[in-house]
This record gives C-alpha cells, sequence and structure tokens, in this order.
C-alpha cells in the first residue's frame, strides 16, 4: 500500500508533468546552424583525411627510393674506407 | 515516414548529399531529444545547448545506423547518455530546507498534502519547481532515474539496458531514492 508521502509525490509530478514535454518544432535557424556545422565538420574531417594520406604516401616514396638508391648502387668492391686503407697498406688482394 | 527502413531511406539520402533530408531528420528527431534533455536537465540549466550537442553527435554517428530501429530509438540512447554524461559532471546540490521553499511552492504542498492525489493542470510551474527543490538533494544520476521511471513510465529493463547498469543497482538506487523522497516529504508535512 502507498504512503501519503508516495501519494503526494505522484501528484506534485502529475501537476509538474506538463513542463517536462518537449517542444515539437525547432527554433527558427537551429536547423542552418546545424546542418552547416555538420558540413564544416565533415570537410574538416576529409580534409585530415586527405592530409593524413598524403603523409603515408610520401613517407612510402621516401622508403621506396632510399631502398632503390641503397640496392641498386651497391657495389661489393666497395669497403668500408677504414678496411680500404688497411687494404691497400697491406697490399692485400680483395676480390 | 516511421519505419526503420523510411529512416534508413532518410539517411542514405543524407549521406548522398541530399541536404534536404538533413532538414527531415533534424525535425524528426528534434522533439523527440528535446524531451529527454529537459526531463534529465534541471529545469534552470540550458538545454538549447546540449540538444545541439545530441544533434551535432547524432549526424557524426550516423553511418552507424544500421536502420534495424526507428531512428528516433536509437537518437534517444544517444540522449539519454550525452544527458548522465553531463549530469556525471554536476554534483548534487544541498537538500533543500521547508524554509527554502517560496510562499507560492509551500502554499502548493499544503494544498497537495491535503488533496491527497488530485492532480489538477494548475500551477504546473510551482509543481515542478517544488519537485526539482524536492530531487535537488539527490545525485544527478538519482534524479534522472526516479524522472525515468514514475515520468516516462520506463521500465527497470529498459532502464538498465539504456544506462548500462545492473538491474540489481537499479533496483537499490530506486529504494534509496523513494526512501529519500518519504523522509523529506514526511519532514516538510511536519513543519508546515
Amino acid at each position: 500500500m502507498k504512503s501519503k508521502e508516495d501519494m503526494m509525490w505522484e501528484s506534485l509530478l502529475a501537476k509538474s508533468a506538463p513542463t517536462f514535454a518537449g517542444e515539437a518544432t525547432p527554433p527558427y535557424g537551429l536547423t542552418t546552424r546545424i546542418l552547416s556545422a555538420v558540413r564544416e565538420q565533415q570537410q574538416q574531417q576529409a580534409a585530415w583525411e586527405r592530409m593524413g594520406l598524403r603523409a603515408i604516401f610520401a613517407s612510402l616514396a621516401a622508403v621506396v627510393g632510399i631502398a632503390l638508391l641503397t640496392f641498386v648502387r651497391h657495389d661489393p668492391d666497395d669497403l668500408d674506407p677504414a678496411v680500404k686503407s688497411v687494404a691497400l697498406v697491406e697490399n692485400v688482394q680483395v676480390s | 515516414m516511421d519505419t526503420p527502413d523510411d529512416h534508413a531511406l532518410l539517411v542514405q539520402r543524407w549521406r548522398a548529399g541530399d541536404e534536404t533530408a538533413g532538414e527531415e531528420i533534424i525535425l524528426l528527431l528534434y522533439p523527440v531529444i528535446s524531451r529527454i534533455v529537459r526531463l534529465h536537465l534541471p529545469r534552470r540549466d540550458d538545454e538549447s545547448d546540449l540538444v545541439q550537442e545530441v544533434l551535432m553527435k547524432t549526424f557524426s554517428r550516423l553511418h552507424q545506423f544500421q536502420g534495424t530501429a526507428p531512428l528516433t530509438h536509437w537518437v534517444s540512447r544517444i540522449a539519454l547518455t550525452t544527458c548522465l554524461d553531463r549530469l556525471r559532471a554536476q554534483k548534487a546540490r544541498p537538500e533543500v530546507r521547508w524554509s527554502d521553499l517560496t510562499p507560492p511552492e509551500a502554499e502548493l504542498f499544503d494544498t497537495t498534502w491535503l488533496e491527497g492525489r488530485t492532480a489538477s493542470a494548475e500551477n504546473a510551474i510551482e509543481a515542478r519547481d517544488l519537485v526539482e527543490k524536492m530531487l535537488a538533494g539527490l545525485p544527478p544520476q538519482d534524479r534522472s532515474l526516479i524522472l525515468m521511471v514514475d515520468l516516462e513510465g520506463r521500465s527497470l529493463e529498459e532502464i538498465s539496458q539504456l544506462t548500462g547498469w545492473s538491474l540489481s543497482k537499479v533496483k537499490m538506487r530506486l529504494f534509496r531514492i523513494r526512501g529519500h523522497l518519504r523522509k523529506l516529504i514526511e519532514n516538510w508535512g511536519e513543519r508546515r
């Protein structure tokens, strides 16, 4: 069984119920404001994505370039300068 | 225009760049968001900021909408979690005493005390202020919980799903809130 306090609470809540009802239509200008903010956000996001992709491609290109320079220009006779000088002094045959 | 398929089509149009679909989405969702925000936010707080925040979140997550439930249900969850996040940052205010009530609020309390259950549509604003003062001493999330149950008529299972709280936690909190309200009303009733 409900106490008098419970009934009091229910009664006050029922009286105040209309003030909790939401609005049916958005205030003037809200729709335009939201849509332009959303579009701006999307454009910003797209710009960041483009920048990110460009950075990834640039890094990949740099890695490929360095790899090519390393392997294509590799000469087995091309010794370290220190080793080369020792070989010259001692007259070691390097093949 | 109320089925999940209709809503999925609307979202598809928006994603394809149809600006009018965006307007239709806002017109469809605004009443739902406005109702939830108004219910969960104390009356003096600025609700327009929160409504905008919910709408922005909704648009940024529209690509996740599957179309298995109506868009309005899907948005209810976003609106509720946004409100609860906002409330989490707030602290419970000190409990309101009988002497803190304005004369119209005290008068309304007296008449309701004598009337019992009879509820009239008059004095809705004063009744709302009185309700807010009764809830003021509660943690903000408890305030939301009692209103979801007593005003919206949501089931405990539904609240458990929406908030992510266990059913026993919901029941325990509700029990504590009811005890708090009973004690407060009893105190006010004695001090009239």
